[in-house]
């Protein structure tokens, strides 16, 4: 991979892509669980780990295990690894730790990881997601732990259980609190992109691939093309009448042909993309597709679409 | 028989609004966000909601009637218990619906992974442990939870749209951002039907 593919995916996953300011991924950790700023460490670390195992898993599963049965995985290892913190912080003379183990089974089912692994994991390599993973739990920390100290700071007044001051809303440690804030750092995110120049989920002339509003519009294209009923032939000409003057054909050159993984992965760009009207030449033998081919890429295309409703824009 | 029915409703008003798991709680929050971006689905998903909150409730209250409270387990292990139920449900689930000639079949399986496994779902056994309520409560909570889902889905959706017509929002403010406070604010509503102090 290049350096700069390996930065931009950095830099993706944890502030264009933002898993909670872009994303809209595991806001319910951070709502109920990130009340302080400890309890938001010890959320940012299990949620982070789970990430990592499970990115990991599924980039190793592949396809080979139908969704529904990775789903079922992803669960597992969140209740693996969350009830045993629970347990500990049960025991905790920490209150915030205490409070926390209510919550933390039910952060077993965030759909952070869920998410992350069916969107990307399940596309690349293991080296490929766990450097997603790592990026998207950097992001996510960053901000669980911002929302904490913010949420500790606003509602009781303390931070890290010392008293700050006097003034402060209870109202903050509520679930509506923790909207409220995110959606205050969900705008200071855009605000800090549209200053630095740099469009929200990426660039779309990098090589790592489409901006996500640009892939919808190309994959929409490839999809209605595919679906295009066959062209009716045309009218033979009347025997009497007399010949039109035809211009010498031009030579046909047939576009390149360009392997169906590469324009499903988004490195295929706008050039290569435009001329290739009829997809004739759109398989990976150069040859036109055949109906198992069009098959595939017909479901694959239905689950990136779907895999694209993710932010809310 | 009438006692029955009346508990079941009071648990059920009681998920909707006085304890809404989503605004009140915060439970569920992407899930819903999720669901409300997409115009044709937040029935289907409410309804399979409410169906593995009331099956994981039941289940796991009669659990408790027969095992469960005989047993000094702690809270942490319990609810392992409880998502160790949840996940056999799911996957009997998905293999019977995996099995049967549907023509949904391919939407339902790949729809199902959001409604059953979500923190709405877990939540509601859970909380009727703590309260120590009884069948009929579980019943009722459970239908609520997936009314609750499907209130909260529609408003937040409808929300959405009107939002992405409002010109005058600013563009910092545009789309996740709009998403997150809107939420926020009927969240802070429905805070007030729990009667909890905010300062």
């Amino acid at each position: 991979m290049e350096p700069s593919t390996q930065k931009k995916r950095w830099l993706a996953g944890a502030i264009w892509e933002n898993p909670l300011l872009v994303q809209a991924l595991g806001l319910t950790a951070v709502i109920v669980g990130a009340v302080n700023l400890r309890a938001a460490l010890w959320l940012s670390l299990l949620l982070s780990v789970h990430l990592m195992i499970c990115e990991a898993l599924a980039a190793a599963a592949k396809r080979v295990v139908p969704e529904w049965l990775r789903i079922a995985l992803y669960f597992l290892v969140g209740l693996a690894l969350v009830c045993p913190a629970a347990f500990l912080f049960e025991r905790s003379p920490v209150t915030s730790e205490a409070a926390l183990r209510l919550f933390l089974p039910l952060a077993a089912l965030s759909g952070f990881a869920p998410a992350r692994c069916e969107r990307f994991a399940v596309r690349h390599s293991v080296a490929e997601a766990l450097q997603d993973a790592v990026a998207n739990a950097l992001g996510f920390s960053v901000v669980a732990v911002l929302t904490g100290a913010l949420r500790e700071l606003l509602g009781s007044g303390m931070i890290w259980g010392s008293a700050v001051t006097n003034v402060y809303t209870r109202g903050l440690l509520m679930p509506f609190g923790g909207f409220l804030i995110l959606g205050t750092l969900a705008a200071g995110l855009k605000v800090l992109l549209r200053t630095l120049g740099v469009r929200q989920g990426g660039q779309a002339e990098e090589p790592m691939g489409l901006a996500p509003e640009d892939r919808m519009e190309r994959l929409e294209k490839v999809r209605l093309l595919m679906e295009a009923p066959e062209p009716e032939p045309e009218p033979e000409p009347e025997p009497d009448a007399e010949p039109e003057f035809e211009p010498e054909p031009e030579e046909f050159v047939p576009p390149k042909p360009i392997p169906v993984e590469q324009i499903l992965s988004g490195a295929a760009g706008f050039d290569d993309l435009d001329g290739l009207d009829d997809f004739e030449s759109l398989g990976e033998t150069g040859q036109a597709l055949t109906p198992v081919e069009k098959a595939r890429l017909l479901e694959e295309l239905e689950s990136l679409l779907d895999d694209f409703a993710g932010p809310l824009e | 028989m009438k006692d029955v029915i009346m508990v079941i409703i009071t648990a059920a008003i009681y998920a909707v609004f006085l304890h809404n798991l989503v605004f009140s709680g915060g439970l569920g929050a992407s899930e819903v966000l999720r669901a409300a971006q997409r115009n044709s689905e937040p029935l289907m998903t409410s309804v399979m909601v409410s169906l593995f909150t009331t099956a994981l409730a039941v289940i796991c209250r009669l659990l408790e009637s027969a095992w469960l409270q005989n047993t000094k387990l702690a809270y942490a292990w319990r609810a392992a218990v409880y998502g160790g139920v949840l996940l056999a449900l799911y996957i009997v689930v998905c293999v019977v619906i995996a099995s049967l000639p549907l023509r949904i079949k391919r939407l339902l399986l790949k729809r199902i992974g959001m409604s059953a496994l979500n923190s709405v779902v877990m939540a509601v056994p859970l909380l009727i442990f703590r309260a120590g309520e009884n069948l009929s409560w579980a019943i009722g909570m459970g239908l609520g939870a997936g009314v609750a889902f499907f209130l909260v889905t529609l408003l937040i959706n409808s929300g959405l749209h009107i939002l992405q017509q409002n010109k005058a929002i600013p563009p910092v403010f545009s789309g996740v951002p709009a998403a997150l406070i809107y939420t926020g604010l009927l969240a802070l509503a429905f805070t007030g039907f729990t009667a909890e102090a905010l300062f």
